[in-house]
C-alpha cells in the first residue's frame, strides 16, 4: 500500500487524526534533532525540544496551509520552539558562550586534519551567533530548496544566498583559523 | 571560473550537480583554488552534520508523550461536559500506565526508575514515564500526593505538570486532597493546570471537595473561566 505523503498525512491529522503524528515524527525527527543537537549540544534538552516540536505540529496543524510543504513549516516551528526555550531561560549560556579552540598553528597539514574533525567544526559553529549556525543548518537540509528557505527567512532567495555564503565564509575563517579581514 | 562563481554554484549544489559541464567547470577551478577548497570542505562537513544519530528509544517516548497528548486535547466526546467526565481521563491514565509499567517490565532495561527522585530527572517524557509508574506503584500514599504537588508546582514543562494532576486522581480517597488542591490553585500560572485541578476537585466528590470549590468560584484573584469551571463542577456534584 502506498503511504501518504507528508501533506495528506497533515490533511488527516487536521481532521481528527491526531496519532498520525508519530507518522511525521519518524520521517522527520533525526534532521529536527540534529538542528537542536548541533545548535545546543544538549542530547537531553534536544531531545525535549523536538517532542515539543511535534506536539505543536499536532496543537496547531489548523494553520497548515494545504498545498504547501511540510518540511519547512516544520523547521518554522523549529526555530519558534527554540526561540521560546531560549526566551524562557535567558541568560541560556550554553548557546552563546565563548569555547576556547586550540591554537593549531600556521601549518597547512594540521588544518587539513582538523578538516576530518567533527569536533573543530563544532567549536568553530560556536563562535557564529545562533541565527548565522542555525542559517547553516537548515541550507544543508536536502529536503529544503532554497526558495523554503527564504520563505521560512521572509526574503528573496538570492538575499538568503548573500547571508548564507557571509555566514559560511565567517565559519571558514573560524575553522581554518585565518586573520579575519575587516571590510 | 572565478572564486565568487564558484561558491555561488556551491550554494546551489542540487542545481549544479545536474549539470556536467558546470561540475567539470567547478572540478577545474577546484584543483587550483584552496580557498574554495575550504569552502567545500565546510560546505560537505555541514551537510553530514544532519546525520547525527538520535537517542535510543526516542521513537517510543514520544509516542507515549503524544497518546497522552491527544489524551488531553481530545477527551470523547460523548463524555465531555458531564461531572464523571474527569474520571474518564484517569480510565484512560491507568490505562496507559498499566502500558508502561508492561513495557519496563518487558525491556528489563532499568531504565524506568521507579523513585521519587526520578519525578524531577531526565526529559519531558522521562518525567511523564516516572509519574505513571511511581503513581502506580508507590505504597506510601501521602508521599507520592507531596511529589505530585511537587511537580504540579515546579515542574517547567506544563505536560508534566498535567500528567501529575491526572495521576492524583489515583489518591482521589485522600481527606487532605482537597486542600491541598485548593492551596496550590491559585499559585498556577497556567489556566490549562488550573482548569484540569478544579476538574478534578469535581471529581473527588467529597463535602470538602465541595466546600472548596464553592471558596474558589468566589475566589476573586482566579480568572474568571476558572470560577465559572467550579461553579459548573460545584453545581454537577448535587451534594
Amino acid at each position: 500500500m502506498e503511504m501518504p505523503d507528508d501533506t495528506e498525512v497533515m490533511r488527516q491529522v487536521r481532521a481528527g487524526h491526531g496519532d498520525l503524528v508519530g507518522l511525521l515524527f519518524d520521517r522527520h525527527h533525526r534532521p529536527v534533532y540534529g538542528f537542536f543537537i548541533n545548535l545546543t549540544h544538549e542530547p537531553t534538552l534536544s531531545e525535549d525540544l523536538t517532542q515539543e516540536v511535534f506536539l505543536r505540529v499536532l496543537r496547531y496543524a489548523q494553520s497548515f496551509k494545504e498545498g504547501s510543504a511540510f518540511r519547512p513549516w516544520l523547521f518554522r516551528i523549529a526555530r519558534n520552539v527554540l526561540t521560546d526555550h531560549r526566551n524562557r531561560l535567558r541568560p541560556l549560556a550554553q548557546l552563546h558562550e565563548a569555547i576556547h579552540v586550540p591554537d593549531p598553528g600556521p601549518s597547512a597539514q594540521i588544518a587539513a586534519e582538523a578538516a576530518a574533525d567533527h569536533e573543530q567544526l563544532g567549536q568553530a559553529l560556536a563562535k557564529l551567533t545562533l541565527e548565522k549556525r542555525e542559517l547553516l543548518l537548515l541550507s544543508r537540509d536536502p529536503d529544503m530548496s532554497s526558495q523554503d528557505l527564504a520563505g521560512i527567512y521572509g526574503c528573496t532567495s538570492s538575499a538568503l544566498k548573500v547571508r548564507i555564503h557571509r555566514a559560511l565564509n565567517e565559519l571558514r575563517i573560524h575553522f581554518f583559523h585565518h586573520q579575519e579581514v575587516t571590510p | 571560473m572565478r572564486c565568487q562563481d564558484f561558491q555561488t554554484h556551491l550554494l546551489d549544489a542540487p542545481e549544479a550537480s545536474t549539470d556536467p559541464m558546470l561540475r567539470a567547470s567547478m572540478g577545474e577551478h577546484l584543483s587550483g583554488c584552496p580557498e574554495c577548497q575550504e569552502f567545500q570542505v565546510l560546505w560537505d562537513r555541514l551537510g553530514a552534520l544532519g546525520t547525527t544519530e538520535t537517542p535510543a528509544r526516542m521513537a517510543e517516548r514520544f509516542r507515549d508523550r503524544l497518546a497522552l497528548e491527544l489524551l488531553i486535547q481530545k477527551p470523547p466526546k460523548t463524555f465531555a461536559g458531564s461531572w464523571w467526565f474527569p474520571l474518564s481521563v484517569a480510565a484512560a491514565l491507568l490505562l496507559s500506565v498499566g502500558m508502561v509499567i508492561g513495557y519496563s517490565l518487558r525491556s528489563g532495561d532499568g531504565s524506568s526508575d521507579p523513585s521519587m527522585a526520578s519525578l524531577r530527572k531526565g526529559t519531558e517524557a522521562d518525567r511523564m514515564e516516572a509519574i505513571a509508574l511511581v503513581s502506580a506503584r508507590t505504597p506510601g500514599q501521602g508521599d507520592m500526593v507531596s511529589a505530585l504537588m511537587d511537580r504540579i508546582g515546579h515542574d517547567p514543562s506544563l505536560a508534566v505538570r498535567l500528567s501529575a494532576v491526572e495521576a492524583l486522581y489515583l489518591f482521589a480517597a485522600d481527606p487532605g486532597l482537597s486542600h491541598r488542591i485548593e492551596a496550590i490553585l491559585p499559585g498556577q500560572n497556567r489556566p490549562e493546570v488550573q482548569l484540569a485541578l478544579i476538574d478534578l476537585l469535581g471529581a473527588i466528590r467529597q463535602k470538602r471537595a465541595a466546600e472548596a470549590l464553592r471558596r474558589l468560584a468566589k475566589e476573586g484573584q482566579l480568572p474568571s473561566e476558572a470560577r465559572q469551571r467550579a461553579e459548573t463542577r460545584l453545581s454537577q456534584m448535587n451534594l
